[in-house]
């Protein structure tokens, strides 16, 4: 995480995927994205079509993943299968906001298993910004 | 609003959308995980991603998908930002130093209410045509900052 949005992050272990029960919502960590933080993702992006004083939307999507990576313990070995996100409203640079994360579905086979996380994005007036539902392979 | 719609290209089911393409190494690699703070080995520790499966380092999902939108953004603007939805498989790794390509096909616009439903097939390849991701992304465009294109279905 980039280091701008470390303190906001519960410090609590990550829950392993045992511990974790479908339907449970982790608390809501907040985090403010700076022009600093966001310079530095269309670097990183080659994006070259931004908007002015607009958040490219993979960029709450990246950070809002990583913050469900700091709640949730996702072992080395582990594959991204799919992603899904739905964008609502554009976030502009300066905003805060809430990242809630979300146990979907957990599936047990033998060799891996299958997780699938919700997250939702709320902007400083509480309002939807971004909804996703990530699926990951985890090894056993 | 910031970005206007208002040069938005009259497209059409079949049209297909501007590529995109980026070559990869691994200060891109790198760059990207300083950005979101995500510095799994697979992705930055050349060494240790020797020894696995990928045999090498492999970019992040969510790079591929930042390009993935970034064409999405060139076509469409603000659109995207307030409306777009992607659905995306993540089907083999994007490695380090490959070049991969995005493109786009429009499969269907729909008029519904005051918006232009725009359904399109995206992906990416990398420079051997393999597969990278798969998927569908979705947009609607305010009918005021596009007009009805012809063969569009009402």
């Amino acid at each position: 995480m980039p280091p701008e949005m470390e303190s906001k992050v519960d410090n609590r272990l990550p829950k392993k995927y045992e511990e974790l029960e479908v339907g449970y919502e982790f608390p809501p960590v907040g985090y403010k994205l700076t022009p600093a933080i966001v310079s530095k993702f269309e670097e990183a992006v080659e994006a070259r079509s931004s908007a002015t004083n607009i958040v490219p939307p993979l960029a709450i999507v990246a950070y809002t993943m990583k913050v469900a990576s700091q709640l949730i313990d996702i072992p080395l070995g582990s594959i991204h299968a799919s992603q899904e996100v739905e964008f609502f409203k554009p976030v502009t640079i300066g905003s805060c906001i809430n990242c809630h994360t979300k146990v979907i579905e957990k599936v047990s086979r033998t060799k891996l298993n299958i997780l699938v996380i919700g997250l939702s994005t709320f902007d400083q007036d509480g309002e939807l910004v971004l909804s996703a539902r990530t699926t990951l392979i985890l090894p056993c | 609003m910031i970005l206007s719609n208002s040069k938005l290209p009259k497209l059409r089911p079949g049209d297909v959308l501007p590529e995109l393409t980026r070559h990869l190494n691994q200060e891109k690699i790198n760059l990207y995980a300083e950005a979101v703070g995500d510095f799994n080995p697979i992705h930055v520790d050349e060494k240790f991603a020797a020894q696995t499966a990928f045999g090498g380092t492999v970019a992040h999902g969510m790079l591929i998908l930042a390009y993935v939108s970034e064409m999405m953004t060139q076509v469409f603007k603000e659109s995207w930002f307030s409306t777009g939805k992607l659905s995306i498989r993540f089907k083999a790794p994007a490695r380090s130093k490959d070049t991969v390509t995005v493109s786009g096909k429009v499969d269907s616009v729909k008029v519904e209410n005051d918006n232009l439903n725009f359904v399109c097939s995206v992906g990416c390849h990398n420079q051997k045509r393999e597969t990278v991701v798969t998927g569908k992304a979705m947009v609607k465009v305010r009918l005021a900052n596009q007009g009805v294109p012809a063969n569009v279905t009402r």
